[in-house]
């Protein structure tokens, strides 16, 4: 097929930003890959002089590095977990979100792990975890979940694209030669798409219980310690759903996004935002169900230090940031998205936001509070993170935006191949689907 | 096995902080300066913890000092990755600096928050370097350090008693902090020998640990102020 | 090597350049190579020889406490220090500032060598000369003075507190014919109590540890006692459980400090009136009869009326206070409730034996010695004087004479001099001419008064509540010369700076020191020898002595033999011993019953060998001295009426011009801010604080005191003190003002943020501390901080608070009154 063929297909506006790459990519690359340049010689003055170079102090020992990790971590649940589940109860408004949600969660997930790297005090002895590494530690427990989860989202994000990439080999889009190498000799025959199904279905019943552990174990770090707020045994749950919680709404801010950019409206419409932000409504009511259990339970005990640690997050120094997360992550989202005239794009994007920030929050309520109040007094401290810290943090976000660019720049950001199935298969799949779910009267009858 | 402890006795501690400069000497515990401290990266092995009690005028104060506690059950050791901390066959909980990553887990995991940090590479003058103890290691920047117990005095004493050809005894191994006391608040030995101070000073119905109900059983003993 | 205290800053400087220069990285800063690589030092450390550990004992001198220590060595270099257990002062323990001598031995910012001043006076601009350019510098200006018998245009300010030195500059001083010799406020002894009442100058001693009942009245003997360890251990033996009931600490204070947090009652006290609550407690034990009345008959005198030889009637103490001093009034003048005043005297009756002490708080005050006194004087009514858990009075050390000095006429003429200063301001009762009174004398009299001063060891425009006063007259006087190891705000101004060794580099004697409950002598001796081109200021005396005075006076070699000299003199004495492994109890109790005269040292060689070695001579005899050598008084006894007072009074009253004998008296008692007459004024009462401030302007009270950390500033060349300088309640490298929490309340002050405090005198800067163990209305600082000029560490750490303090004395023995300044406060807006 030549090109003008290929521009004839149906789902061409997929390839599109593929294949005319524009300039204003270039330029948008350019000035992200400029910042994140910078961030990284702000890092070089940590390597170089030491983590003094950060807010942290004694008692604060963890603080934006901790809780971007937790943060970027929670927030890469959006997209194997999520796609996983829609794959699994064979949703079929799946189609157009699970390979976003797929790129969020490898990318992010990258970028979240090197967290607790740039947090050491001494990278250089890194490799020191694999020659003295005790598995007693939950950072090794951190360690082996996050590497897992890892390999098996990027897997799992690599399936569902062989076809595409197949198909942008055929139409002879460059560079030939890293289509050529990823599409793995794909010709789609039918024994090919069989194994293919199979192994994305394999991949889609092991990721989840890979992805609950991840964060499961993440909030292990916190409550295997003694320290007041930290030590609770919902936290992993609590941690579960919070990551759940953030990724979807990171998830529905990446799609709005390309939506409007590559003006996807005709893929990505009104219905999957409005079903996808049900279940950011649902994720919201249990962030405070658990919450409110979490606080009950300390707040009841009265436990001393547990008690002041409580009081500090809601009248301490930081208050602001305690009942900005409540506002962000239950008033604004529960607000917007139960009233159907403000369920709009718009009012979902803002929404989105919110509880991206208040998760955000979240993540820096728990850590920092915590270790503020010793058990033990001493002087009080108070962190306020430098600017290699944020810089750190811009950093994140902006590989997480330079990644996500690149990526869209080489492979299409909805599985092309899914939506023409759905088109072809997913109608009589579904009718045959529903059918088999009608309770089974007339037989009864019949016999 | 050994099992070393301290007693310090709060009704003779006055709070003097002689026990703290004593160990900063010893154990060649840097100083961060002005603008450092102020944040609170100052790193002490001995601190001083400060209790203010009631209103005016009915006010009482008590200066509690603080080395780590050595806990028979550490939560620091549990949760270091590279077992850069962890307890020794002395039963005291040790640091490998050489080894340490700098992750902190440690310094967040200990309900005393007796472990600092180094922020930055400490800096001395050079003229001060030749007054450092040769027998304590320097730290450098990404480690934590902490209150050691003064081990190497241990190890020492060890050696000399096995040069003599005789059993250790209690006046072997006595930490700096405890041989600056003015007070002799602070009682140092083994808490299985009977034959040590702190063997019968632990029994004292004064004595008390500090948050005994987390389970870490500590192994410094305070005796509380007799009112 | 980046140096320190710079480089501190520009760490964070460097950070700031790190944001701004943004994308433009510098490879430089690119330091990986620097990460993976073993710091230097430490490679150094490591690949350093396994040393040769040695151990000298020798006396702390950080501060006139007189600590004996044992100083570890590796190759000679001294790494870690020690209490020596066999010192009696302080058995084994030290304070924190034992530890960080090593940080004043190896200052970088020492004076390396000799200086002269180069431009205009207090520039700081240095030239580095030889000592035989200094010495003959000093000699060219003593000789010319000394041969036209102008020695008195000779001055000297001593602030060593080694006795031996005293004598030896005394010596000096005589020698050149100078009566211009000033000591520094630290060798200032208070005996102003005593000497009222027993006409002695002796300090009394405190048998703290025998005693059920400890009243004291804000004296802060933990942290700023004469020698605090010495307390420290008093404390410790106090707090020993024993079968016996626990003896009870009282705290009379405004504030609570170190002492304060140790004491079993805090009773908060309005500042400058702790003689009002003694004597409301005197009351208590009148009217209650608790008094011992059997030593008031026989010992006292002037507690009850008497008729004087002019037959005039004077009402005697008891009336005086039962007329004057009840519960209420004293309540009133105090803030201490009437309960409480009453539970005090009872408690102060009954529990046997019980002992009032003062100080700090209660002496460095513009009524201090009236105060002092009146608390003095209740330990006489309960007839604790001589007595186990009282009072004593410490045998003296074996005397020790230079040589007399036989002076030509002119010399004695050039010594019989005015002291400069004396005829400035208000004369002072039983105190000396102050360096401030000297200081204003050079400043407002126009003619060369002082054409050379030598300051030895005494940081003046630092302490000092008159800095300008001093600054000025160091400019005026042709030819200062700083003896000290620091280039310090007094050095700055000075024309030559002759550095000296630091403790750890010298011999020298240390004590006796009051308040001890025994005689002794520690030995200082160099455990390193010196690292820089200093020498010891004895030496520097001896031979410039020899030059300019004649060798035939200074027959030493060096300071070195006289110490030997002093050595050899306690021998003679064949009193004491040195102080050895066995000084325990028992042992003591067996040479008491078989006499303290010590045999064992077949010669002087093996005394002081022995005495080398071990670090001290001591005698802990039993401390029990004869009635008539402890009361020296007109009426050979105790006396509540002070004879030796109307003395006195009588004789500095003809000093001032005037009319009348009687007004001449209300002037001079007017001066001095004595309110009280006839009568009253002779007898323990209590007087008015004096302050500049108007109450309207300045409405709160300030109080200071030292930190064991730092004492009067000294601990600031050491960074390891300022890094904990008040580590008890989390403070490094900083002042900080204490405050109730009602008072931060109203002048809207809060916790951990600056605020500003202010006096007539001048305003400072200082960390709020909101502190409920203080009297509402009074602001607490620490002394010592705020140095200007003290090397890297210290220069700019804190505010100094005697910039706030005004410059007011005691009214009878010109102690310095560093509490009671009326201040103000507001908060700092600028800055967090
Ligand atoms: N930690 C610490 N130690 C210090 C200092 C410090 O700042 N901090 N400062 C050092 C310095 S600079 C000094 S000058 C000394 C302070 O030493 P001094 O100036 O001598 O003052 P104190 O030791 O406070 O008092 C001396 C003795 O006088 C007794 N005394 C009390 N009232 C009277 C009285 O009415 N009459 C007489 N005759 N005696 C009385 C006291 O009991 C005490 O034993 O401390 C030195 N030691
Ligand atoms: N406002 C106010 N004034 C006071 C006092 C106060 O509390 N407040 N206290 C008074 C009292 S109690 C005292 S003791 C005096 C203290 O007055 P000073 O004795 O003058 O004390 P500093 O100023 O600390 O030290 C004087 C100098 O000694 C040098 N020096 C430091 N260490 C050593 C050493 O080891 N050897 C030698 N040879 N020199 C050394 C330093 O150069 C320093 O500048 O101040 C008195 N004046
Ligand atoms: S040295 Fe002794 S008295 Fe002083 S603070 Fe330490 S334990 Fe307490
Ligand atoms: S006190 Fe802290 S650092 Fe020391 S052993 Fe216990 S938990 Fe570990
Ligand atoms: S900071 Fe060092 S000692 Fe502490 S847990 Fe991490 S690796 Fe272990
Ligand atoms: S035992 Fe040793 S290391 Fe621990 S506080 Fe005491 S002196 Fe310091
Ligand atoms: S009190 Fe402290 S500084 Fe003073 S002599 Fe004793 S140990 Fe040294
Ligand atoms: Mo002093």
């Amino acid at each position: 097929m030549t090109l003008d063929e290929f521009k004839k297909d149906p789902d061409y506006i997929l390839y599109k930003p593929i294949v005319e790459k524009g300039r204003g990519a270039l330029i948008l690359g350019g000035i992200l890959f400029a910042i994140f340049v910078w961030t990284m010689y702000m890092y070089s003055t940590q390597i170089s002089l030491g983590l003094g170079v950060t807010g942290l102090n004694r008692p604060i020992s963890w603080g934006f590095y901790i809780v971007n990790f937790v943060f970027f971590i929670g927030i890469s649940h959006a997209g194997t977990l999520i796609s996983a589940i829609l794959r699994l109860s064979k949703a079929e408004w799946r189609r157009p979100i699970t390979r976003m949600a797929e790129v969020i969660t490898a990318i992010v997930l990258a970028i979240g792990g090197l967290h607790p790297i740039i947090d050491l005090g001494r990278p250089d002895r890194m490799l020191n975890l694999l020659y003295y590494g005790r598995l007693q530690s939950p950072l090794l427990w951190d360690v082996t979940a996050i590497t897992c989860y890892f390999t098996a989202s990027t897997v799992y994000l690599f399936l569902p694209m062989i076809p595409d990439i197949a198909r942008l080999r055929d139409m002879g889009v460059r560079p030939h030669w890293l289509y050529n190498f990823l599409s793995w000799g794909w010709t789609g025959t039918e024994k090919q798409k069989h194994i293919l199904e199979r192994a994305i279905t394999i991949m889609m019943v092991m990721v989840i219980p890979i992805a609950v552990s991840v964060h499961t174990v993440i909030s292990f770090i916190f409550s295997m310690t003694l320290q007041p707020g930290w030590h609770s045994t919902i936290f992993g749950p609590y941690f579960v759903v919070g990551a759940i919680f953030s990724g979807i709404a990171a998830l529905l801010l990446v799609m709005i996004i390309f939506r409007k950019v590559f003006h996807l409206e005709g893929y990505l419409k009104l219905i999957h935002f409005q079903f996808l932000s049900t279940l950011l409504l649902i994720m919201s009511l249990l962030w405070i169900y658990f919450t409110f259990s979490e606080y009950l339970t300390g707040i009841y005990g009265g436990e001393p230090h547990e008690m002041k640690t409580i009081l500090y997050k809601f009248t301490g120094e930081y208050w602001p940031l305690f009942w900005g997360m409540i506002i962000c992550n239950f008033i604004i989202p529960v607000i917007i998205l139960s009233n159907k005239k403000l369920k709009t794009i718009t009012g979902i994007a803002v929404a989105s936001s919110a509880v991206v920030i208040g998760m955000w929050l979240e993540r820096l309520n728990i850590v920092v509070p915590s270790l503020a109040n010793p058990r033990l007094h001493m002087a009080h401290q108070i962190y306020l993170p430098s600017l290699v810290e944020w810089a750190l943090f811009l950093a994140g976000l902006t590989a997480f935006a330079l990644a996500f660019l690149l990526f869209s720049k080489f492979f299409p950001v909805i599985s092309v191949w899914e939506i023409k199935e759905g088109r072809k298969e997913g109608l009589e799949d579904v009718k045959a689907r529903i059918e088999s779910y009608q309770p089974d009267t007339n037989i009864e009858l019949e016999g | 096995m050994p099992s070393w402890g301290m007693v310090i006795d709060l009704n003779k501690c006055t709070g003097c902080a002689a026990c703290v400069s004593a160990c900063r000497s010893e154990n060649n515990v840097p100083n961060v300066g002005p603008e450092e401290s102020q944040i609170g990266r100052a790193l002490f092995w001995m601190d001083i913890v400060e209790v203010v009690e009631g209103e005016y005028p009915d006010v009482r104060v008590q200066y509690i000092p603080r080395p780590c506690f050595h806990c028979e059950n550490p939560p620091c050791t549990k949760v270091c990755p590279v077992r850069s901390t962890y307890k020794n066959n002395e039963g005291l909980v040790a640091q490998i600096y050489h080894r340490c990553i700098g992750c902190r887990y440690c310094m967040v995991a200990c309900p005393y928050t007796v472990k600092s940090f180094n922020w930055y590479e400490p800096e001395r003058p050079e003229e001060f370097l030749q007054t450092c103890n040769p027998d304590v290691s320097l730290r450098m920047k990404g480690v934590v350090e902490k209150c050691s117990f003064c081990s190497h005095r241990l190890q020492h004493a060890r050696e000399q008693a096995k040069f003599e050809s005789r059993a250790l005894k209690e006046a072997d191994y006595q930490p700096a902090c405890k041989e600056a006391c003015p007070t002799s608040a602070i009682v140092f030995g083994d808490f299985e020998n009977e034959n040590h101070e702190v063997y019968r000073l632990k029994k004292s119905n004064r004595a008390f640990r500090m948050q005994e109900d987390l389970g870490t059983e500590p192994k410094v003993v305070y005796l509380s102020r007799e009112d | 090597m980046k140096k320190n205290k710079i480089h501190y800053i520009t760490r964070r400087n460097f950070l700031k350049l790190a944001g701004l220069t943004a994308g433009g990285a510098t490879a430089g800063h690119f330091l990986f190579s620097d990460l993976m690589a073993v710091p230097q030092k430490v490679l150094e450390k490591a690949t350093r020889s396994i040393g040769k550990e040695t151990w000298v004992n020798t006396v702390c001198g950080q501060c006139p406490g007189g600590c004996g220590i044992s100083v570890r060595r590796i190759d000679g270099i001294p790494v870690y220090i020690k209490g020596n257990p066999m010192f009696p002062v302080n058995r084994g323990g030290v304070c924190p500032m034992a530890h960080t001598s090593m940080e004043v031995l190896f200052n970088p910012d020492r004076v390396k060598n000799p200086l002269k001043r180069l431009g205009t006076k207090g520039r700081g601009d240095w030239e580095d000369v030889s000592w035989e350019q200094a010495l003959n510098s000093l000699s060219e200006k003593l000789q010319p003075l000394i041969s036209k018998g102008e020695g008195y245009k000779i001055a000297m300010i001593n602030g060593d507190n080694s006795p031996l030195m005293r004598a030896l500059s005394q010596y000096w001083m005589k020698g050149i014919g100078s009566p211009n010799y000033f000591e520094d406020e630290n060798l200032l002894e208070n005996s102003t109590a005593v000497q009222l009442s027993q006409g002695i100058k002796d300090t009394p001693v405190y048998d703290l540890a025998n005693s059920k009942y400890i009243l004291n009245f804000g004296s802060n003997f933990l942290e700023e006692g004469l020698s605090p360890v010495y307390y420290q251990q008093l404390y410790s033996h106090l707090r020993t459980p024993r079968r016996e009931k626990k003896a009870v600490l009282v705290q009379i204070d405004s504030q609570i400090n170190l002492t304060g947090s140790n004491a079993d009652r805090w009773i908060p006290i309005h500042p400058g009136t702790h003689g009002a609550l003694s004597l409301g407690i005197a009351y208590i034990l009148i009217v209650n009869e608790l008094y011992d009345k059997d030593f008031i008959q026989k010992n006292t005198f002037g507690f009850s009326p008497f008729k004087d030889k002019n037959n005039r009637e004077h009402m005697g103490f008891e009336s005086f206070v039962k007329s004057n001093y009840y519960p209420e009034k004293v309540a009133e003048i105090t803030g201490v409730p009437t309960e409480m005043i009453i539970l005090l005297g009872k408690e102060f009756g009954t529990h046997k034996p019980a002992v009032a002490i003062s100080d700090d708080a209660s002496r460095y005050t513009t009524n201090g010695s009236f105060s002092q006194w009146a608390v003095y004087c209740l330990n006489a009514m309960i007839g604790n004087i001589q007595k186990k858990g009282g009072i004593y009075f410490t045998p003296p050390t074996p005397e020790f004479h230079l040589p007399e000095l036989s002076l030509d006429k002119q010399t004695q003429k050039s010594l019989s001099h005015p002291k400069v200063g004396s005829e400035i301001g208000v004369p002072s009762i039983f105190g000396d001419v102050t360096i401030d009174q000297f200081a204003e004398a050079i400043i407002s009299i126009d003619d060369d008064l002082i054409d050379t001063l030598i300051i030895v060891d005494s940081n003046p425009i630092f302490n000092s509540r008159n800095k300008e006063a001093i600054r000025q007259a160091l400019h005026k006087i042709k030819n200062v010369i700083y003896l000290g190891m620091f280039v310090d705000e007094t050095a700055k101004h000075c024309d030559y700076i002759f550095p000296v060794h630091s403790y750890l580099e010298k011999m020298d004697i240390s004590g006796p020191k009051s308040g001890l409950i025994f005689s002794h002598i520690g030995l200082q001796r160099p455990v390193i020898s010196p690292i820089f081109d200093t020498k010891q200021a004895g030496d520097i005396l001896i031979e410039s002595g020899k030059s300019a005075i004649g060798s035939q006076h200074f027959p030493w070699k060096s300071y070195k033999d006289l110490v030997r000299k002093r050595l050899e003199s306690l021998y003679k004495s064949g009193e004491g011993a040195v102080i050895s492994k066995s000084s325990d109890p028992e042992w003591i109790e067996y040479l008491k019953v078989r006499g303290w005269k010590v045999q064992q040292y077949e010669t002087f060689k093996s005394f002081q060998k022995l005495l080398v070695k071990n670090g001290g001579w001591w005698n802990p005899i039993d401390p029990t001295r004869l009635k008539k050598e402890i009361f020296q008084t007109k009426t050979g006894k105790f006396e509540f009426y002070s004879t030796t007072l109307e003395k006195a009074l009588g004789e500095k009253a003809i000093n001032v011009e005037g009319s009348t004998s009687q007004e001449k008296h209300n002037r001079l008692l007017s001066s001095l801010h004595i309110s009280a007459r006839g009568d009253d004024l002779l007898l323990p009462h209590h007087e008015i604080l004096y302050s500049f401030g108007r109450p309207e302007e300045f409405p709160l009270l300030l109080t200071v005191s030292q930190l064991l950390t730092n004492r009067d500033g000294k601990g600031a060349s050491q960074p390891s003190m300022m890094e904990m300088v008040g580590i008890q309640i989390g403070k490094h490298w900083k002042s900080w003002i204490e405050i109730n929490p009602d008072t931060a309340r109203e002048y809207g002050l809060r916790d951990n943020k600056l605020a500003w405090v202010e006096s007539s005198n001048g305003r400072i800067q200082a960390e709020v501390r909101i502190f409920p163990g203080i009297r509402p209305g009074i602001i607490h600082m620490a002394l010592g901080m705020g140095h200007t000029s003290y090397g890297r560490f210290g220069t700019g750490i804190g505010a100094n608070v005697t910039d706030l303090i005004e410059n007011n004395y005691d009214s009878l023995s010109n102690t310095p009154a560093l509490n009671g300044t009326r201040v103000k406060v507001s908060r700092v807006l600028t800055g967090v």
